[in-house]
Order: structure tokens, then sequence, then C-alpha cells
């Protein structure tokens, strides 16, 4: 329902620029001043022209189904003044196919065999000395195959310079444009052609190209003389190449736009062989007939693209709408009337335009190609976009891991490192050291000075050993220094006033940093016990400060600073992590502050 | 030996360190050192021989690691505990030592004297741990619940226990832990045994031996 709704109002549409075509009256013959205008002619009903019958111009023969060439001889007369001196001429502007003329019973122009040049504007000079004072008579024979007819249209006779503005704007029109487009149409058959080789895989140029092949053999029909060919063979050659045109430009449209149109092309490319098979077997006589009959067929697949195009326009986007359905309705229209004009026996106009159908349809192709190379290049830049950030993000990714891995490799290494040395001082130097002290607790040897150096060498190691078990940890290291510490405080009447809460951040936090800040604490911590006379040592973190606070009796910082307490060692650590420590010490006890941040 | 005395058997080869720990553990009255063993052979004869109740092993022993004395414990037919003595509780040995069934660790460091309660607090069902452990066991429990396609090891701490864990990593003493949270300093040692019951320190090896595979330990 919607293919015929769409349809009918594609063919009205159609029909509607056809009319449009027909009433701009293109190439009409009109009188042109100071020239002689030929509107009637004796027709001679037998050769030897004893009868004559009075004929208007345009005249026609009709065709017939017979392979034979027609001739028919038509008589005119006219008035000359031999005292103008100037160059004269007959302006033929459309016969069909070859005219022979006699001037006054000399030869003017000769017909041996003869041309097809049913489309050319011929302009006769006329030698001087032919042209008589007076009346002249002018004999046109016109020849030319039966099946397509006979035509004279309205001639001129007058100064040749006043005629070929007229003749050359015509043989432009109708011959140069035709040669143009002819020569457009190989140049862009064989550029398409190499662009396909170069990408076989998208075949939208290969039609495209096809079609401007096609366009070549019909071309050459609207410009070129074709009597060197056989008639039935190029008479179906050109015949076939129009329907082929359509059918390569419909299979190009459908690659291109994507539409899914296959089962038309299916029956086209089956209503073209049988075509084909029925013009080889057909006669000679009822060759052009047929041309007619499939090229209509033809007009009416040219439609069918038209309607599968209006029906996928969603699929299009609206500029490219426009000009392709404009472009495709003049064609179509421009085909309609060429047939019109063709299969009438006295044909409505006098000028063909088909042949400019490939110009327009090339425009329209051109446009197609270029504007999907545009959006093309358009998302080829998004992608390249997108990939680039992808390209970005994975980089940074990858970047990211590798650095885990070195970091997780470092980590590795230093684990394994630390287990190894660990080993060994577990077994070697710590064992030694465990074991000479308790030798001596054993049996009451050495004095209390060795026995203390021995038991700071052994705690001194094992806060080494517990900063690398717990390098990410400072509470958990303080933990383990209390623990380590905890008999040593019993032993001097000490305690702990434990305030551990919030985790200290250094600015630098690493292993040898946390060392760094745990022997500060352990070099306050030995400080009060060596020196304080106090009973309560208070330890208290919070996330950017320790402090360690005893109740001792204090202690002079000058003094003390002379007597080398640690605390020139304790300010070196702190400058070291990034810390600033200050002492306060009066008669109630000393406080030690560590601020991190 | 009177009904409530607990044997202690020691395995130990610096000959000086033994002799300090057994001096140690004799100052208590509840306990008495059953033997002294200075390698594995030994320590297993005596293990079997004398079915102690505590056995101090130290791992690093010259027929081999005391693992092997702490894995025949485990499977042992009468109740009998085995703890690490260490220098400095390094990590990965006490893990491997627990992984074998150890039920804590002992500082061998500094003056020894507090083994002997350390000793009776393991008989009592204590479960000696120190702040390093602590952090590891908050560890294994951050990652069981963040790795989901480890299910098999799902360890699910109660906001108390996960509390007590996190005052134990900071140091602070099961008593103090006890003050601060309004409980008895046994309570606090219940809550970290049953800690251990579930990470199954000690009494699911094949618990921690997951956990290490994966990484945790």
């Amino acid at each position: 329902m919607q293919f015929l709704k769409t349809g009918l109002f594609s063919i009205l549409w159609v029909l509607v620029l056809t009319l449009g075509l027909q009433s701009l009256n293109i190439g009409s013959i009109s009188p042109i001043p100071n020239t002689i205008f030929f509107e009637t002619g004796a027709l001679c009903v037998q050769e030897d022209c004893l009868e004559q019958n009075t004929v208007e111009l345009p005249y026609f023969a009709a065709p017939r189904p017979q392979n034979i060439i027609l001739s028919d001889k038509l008589n005119f007369e006219f008035d000359h003044d031999v005292k103008k001196r100037d160059e004269f001429a007959f302006l033929f502007p459309k016969i069909q196919d070859d005219i022979a003329l006699m001037l006054n019973g000399e030869l003017l122009r000769q017909v041996d065999s003869p041309q097809r040049h049913w489309n050319h504007p011929h302009l006769v000079i006329i030698p001087p000395a032919l042209l008589l004072g007076g009346i002249n008579q002018l004999t046109v024979t016109l020849y030319g195959p039966a099946q397509e007819g006979l035509d004279l249209q309205p001639f001129y006779f007058g100064p040749a310079n006043l005629l070929e503005p007229s003749y050359t704007t015509r043989w432009l029109m109708l011959i140069g444009v035709g040669m143009f487009t002819f020569g457009l149409m190989g140049v862009l058959f064989l550029t398409l052609g190499f662009v396909w080789l170069g990408r076989r895989q998208d075949r939208a140029y290969l039609w495209l190209s096809l079609s401007c092949a096609s366009a070549c053999i019909f071309l050459f029909h609207y410009s070129a003389d074709t009597s060197f060919m056989n008639y039935k063979f190029w008479t179906a050659t050109w015949g076939m190449s129009v329907s082929l045109y359509v059918l390569f430009i419909m299979k190009f449209l459908n690659r291109l736009m994507g539409f899914d149109a296959l089962p038309l092309e299916r029956v086209f490319v089956g209503f073209l062989i049988l075509s084909m098979v029925v013009m080889a077997f057909a006669p000679t006589s009822h060759i052009y007939f047929l041309l007619l009959v499939v090229n209509y067929g033809t007009e009416f697949f040219a439609l069918c693209v038209l309607i599968t195009f209006w029906m996928n326009r969603k699929r299009v986007n609206i500029l490219d709408f426009t000009i392709f359905y404009t472009c495709l309705s003049i064609s179509a229209a421009l085909g309609l009337y060429g047939l019109v004009q063709l299969s009438l026996d006295e044909p409505l106009r006098n000028h063909q335009l088909f042949h400019f159908t490939p110009l327009v349809m090339a425009a329209l192709c051109l446009w197609l190609i270029m504007s999907q190379l545009m959006r093309n290049l358009r998302g080829y830049e998004q992608l390249n976009l997108s990939l680039q950030e992808k390209v970005d993000q994975k980089t940074a990714e990858l970047a990211l891991s590798y650095e885990q891995l070195a970091k997780a490799q470092r980590s590795e290494a230093v684990n394994d490192e630390r287990q190894r040395i660990m080993s060994d001082l577990h077994d070697g130097i710590g064992g030694q050291l465990v074991n000479t002290l308790a030798y001596m607790q054993n049996n009451d040897k050495g004095d209390e000075v060795m026995r203390n150096a021995l038991e700071d060498a052994l705690r001194d190691l094992s806060l080494m050993l517990d900063s690398l078990e717990t390098d990410d940890s400072i509470v958990t290291l303080l933990g383990m220094l209390r623990t380590r510490l905890e008999a040593l405080l019993e032993k001097h009447g000490l305690q702990f006033d434990w305030q551990i809460e919030d985790e200290p951040v250094l600015k630098k936090p690493s292993p040898s940093n946390n060392l760094h800040l745990t022997r500060i604490v352990q070099e306050a911590i030995t400080n009060v016990i060596k020196h304080a006379n106090a009973t309560v040592i208070t330890i208290s973190t919070d996330s950017s400060s320790v402090l360690i606070k005893d109740n001792g009796s204090g202690f002079k910082l000058m003094d003390e600073q002379k007597s080398g307490h640690g605390i020139s060692g304790m300010k070196r650590r702190a400058s070291q992590i990034g810390a600033h420590i200050t002492f306060a010490s009066d008669d109630n006890g000393t406080m030690i502050r560590l601020d991190l941040a | 030996m009177s009904a409530d005395t607990n044997k202690v058997l020691i395995v130990e080869d610096k000959v000086e360190i033994a002799s300090r720990i057994k001096s140690a553990v004799e100052q208590s009255v509840e306990l008495e050192v059953s033997g002294v063993a200075g390698d594995i052979d030994t320590g297993l004869k005596y293990l079997f021989e004398r079915k102690p109740r505590i056995v101090l092993v130290d791992l690093g022993l010259p027929d081999g690691s005391g693992v092997e004395i702490i894995n025949a414990v485990a499977q042992t037919d009468w109740k009998c505990d085995a703890l690490v003595i260490s220098i400095f509780g390094d990590e990965a040995r006490v893990i491997e030592a627990l992984q074998a069934g150890a039920k804590g660790y002992l500082l061998k460091s500094g003056s020894m004297q507090s083994i002997g309660e350390d000793v009776k607090s393991v008989i009592e069902g204590g479960s000696p741990i120190s702040p390093q452990i602590a952090r590891h066991l908050l560890e294994m429990v951050r990652q069981s619940s963040t790795s989901p396609d480890n299910d098999k090891v799902v360890i699910e701490l109660t906001g108390r226990e996960t509390e007590i864990l996190n005052a134990v990593a900071k140091g602070y003493k099961r008593r103090e832990i006890g003050e601060k949270l309004g409980i008895s300093t046994g309570t606090v040692g219940n809550h970290i045994n049953n800690i251990y019951q579930k990470l199954n320190v000690g009494s699911n090896t094949e618990a921690i031996a997951q956990a290490t595979r994966m990484g945790i330990l």
C-alpha cells in the first residue's frame, strides 16, 4: 500500500517534470531575421518527381518495420538577390538521418551511403557560382533507416554569418555536450575502475565505473556517426547500454546507501537478460521497436529506484536526500522525455536532452561520494580521537601496572633480602648475644655494664628487625618496642602509660624513616630510664605528633646537651624524617614532642 | 611431682640459653622441667617418653627445624601445647610455627623472667600474641573480606574482637585493654582465644597454609 502510494507520487512527480521539460520547448526552430525560413515544400510522390504534394515542415516519414533505407525527395523554391556579396549557406537544424542537396540542378551535398546524423545540425556553405539571381530550385533528399522514419525540420537559407551562431549553439547543445560527456564518462570509467581495483571489497565503485562505461556507449550514439556499424547490432547495443546504465546506477546507489533492494535488482537483471535474448533473435526490421519497449521497461525500473529511495529517506540525511531525489527524478524525466520523442511518429520536440542525464547523475554520484567521504573522514577523526583516548588510557594503565609490578618486584626482593638477613641475625649474632647473656646470668659472671651493653645491643637489633617486619605501621612498631622494653622498665620500677591512638603519618613513609622515629622514642625512653628518676613514661600519638613524657626530675637543656643524652642524635633523626622536635623540662618531668606535619 | 604440676620440655640447642630458660621456668612452683633436648631426635624421644604438658621449641636446631617437634605435638594423644621460643619473634618463622600448630611464641631475648608466667597463661588457655601478629591477623581478615573469589577463608570478627585486635596491634596489654573496654583481663584473653579459633590458628593448619598460599601471611 505504502509502495503504491509512494509509486503513484513518484510517477506523478516525474510526469510533472517531463511536462515541465516539454514546456521549456528547448531547441525550438523559429525564423531568423534576414534569412529565408523554409516551412513548406513539395514532396515527390515518385523518384522522378512528376507528381508532387505540398507538405508543411516539419516533415516526418513514419517509421515502418522494414529493414531498408528510406529516402524521400522534397523540392523548395526561393528568391535570391545576387547583388549581395555575402557567403550564403543553408542551415538544417535537424534532419533524420542524412540529406543530399541539389541546388539548381547542381550537386551541393552528395550522399553515397547515408550517415547516421540523426542528432546533428548541418550548415552547408553554398559556392557562389551555384546561386542564381531570382528563383532558385533546391532539392532535398532524406535518407534513413525505415525503422526510425525520416524527419526534416524547418530550415534556413541566408548569409552564413547570420546562420552560424544558431548552428553553433545547437551543435554545442547536442553534439558538443554529448562529446564532452562521452569524454568525461570515459575518464570516470577509468578512474573509478582503478579506485575499485585498489579496494575491491567496495563494489560501489565498480558499479559506478561500469555505469560510466555504459553511458559512453549511448553517448557515442548521440554524438557520432554510427553508420559504419551493423544497424541491428548497434541499435541493440546502445539501447541495452541505457538499460545497463540504469542498472549499474541502481546497484551503486544500493551499495552506497546500504539499501536492501536486492529483489528489485534481480527482477531488473532478469528483464534485461530476457530483452537481450529477444533482441538477439528478433528480425532487424523490428529491432528499433524492441529498443523502445526495453527502454520503457528501463524507465519503469528507474522509477522503482526513485520509489525505493523515497521509502528509505529516513536513512539518509536531509541534504543528501534533497540533492539525490532531485537529480534522480530529473534524470528519470529526461529519460522519459527522450523516449517520448523517439517513439512518437511525429515528435513534439526536435531537440534531444537525454545526453544530459549522465552529467546530472555524475554530479549526483560525485556529491554522494564526497559527502560519504566527508562523513568517513569525520568518523575516522572521531575514531582516531577515541583510539587516542583509549591508547592514552591503556598507556596510563600499563604504566601503572608496570609501576605496581616494579614495586612488587622491589618489595619481593627486599623481602627476600630481609628474610636472609633476619635468619643470619637470628642464628648468628642474635643467638650469640642471647647465649652470652644467658651464660652471664646462669653463672652470675660479668659486670652490670657489660650485661647492659649486651642487652642494649640485643634490643637495638630487635628494633631494627621490627622496623623491617612492620614497615607500614608506626603504632605496631611502637607496640613491639614496648614489648621489648617492658621487662627493662619493670627492672627499673617504671611503667608505661600507653596512649597510642592514631597512626602518625610521616611526610615520607619508609621503613628507614619509621625506624628513625622509633629510635627517637627509644632514645627518649632510655634517657628516662637512665636519668629521670621517674615512675611513669607516657607515650601518646595522634596523626600528626608523637609525645614522650615522664614524671621525673627533669633536666636542664644546656647541661644535658653537653653531657650527651642523645638529644643531638634525636634532633638529627627528626630532621631526617622532616619532623620538628621540641624539648620541655622542669621539676615535674620532661616532655619531648615530635611534630610530623 | 604433685598432681597440679605441669611438665615442661625444652628443646634448645644452645646450652646456656637452655639452662637459662630452665631456671626461669623453675621459678614457678607449678611448673617442672621434665627434660632439655638439644636436637630434634632427642626432643621427639623425650616428648613421647615423658608426655609433657608444654613444649618450648627453638626453631633453629642442629638436625633441622623445630617445626617437626611442633607437628608431633599437634598429634599427641594427651593434652600438650607447643610454644616457640624465639629471639626476635620474626614473622616468617612464627607463622610457620603457627601453621604447624604452635600456640604462640615467647621472646627469649631480655631477662626471660616472664617465661614462667607466659607458660602458665598458655596452660590456662591463653594465647600469647604480639602487636605484629595482631596486625597480620587484621590484615588477614581484611584480605579475606575483599577477595570474594577465595570464599573458603571467610573470616568474620565481631566488633569487639576487631577492637581488641586493633588495641593489641598498638601495643596495649590485656589488662589495659580490659580497663579501656570495661571488661576483665580474662575476658580479653577469651576474646583473643576466640579470634585464634576463628582464624584457625593452631587448630586448623590447612587454613593457615591456604592463607599463606594466598599471600595473606
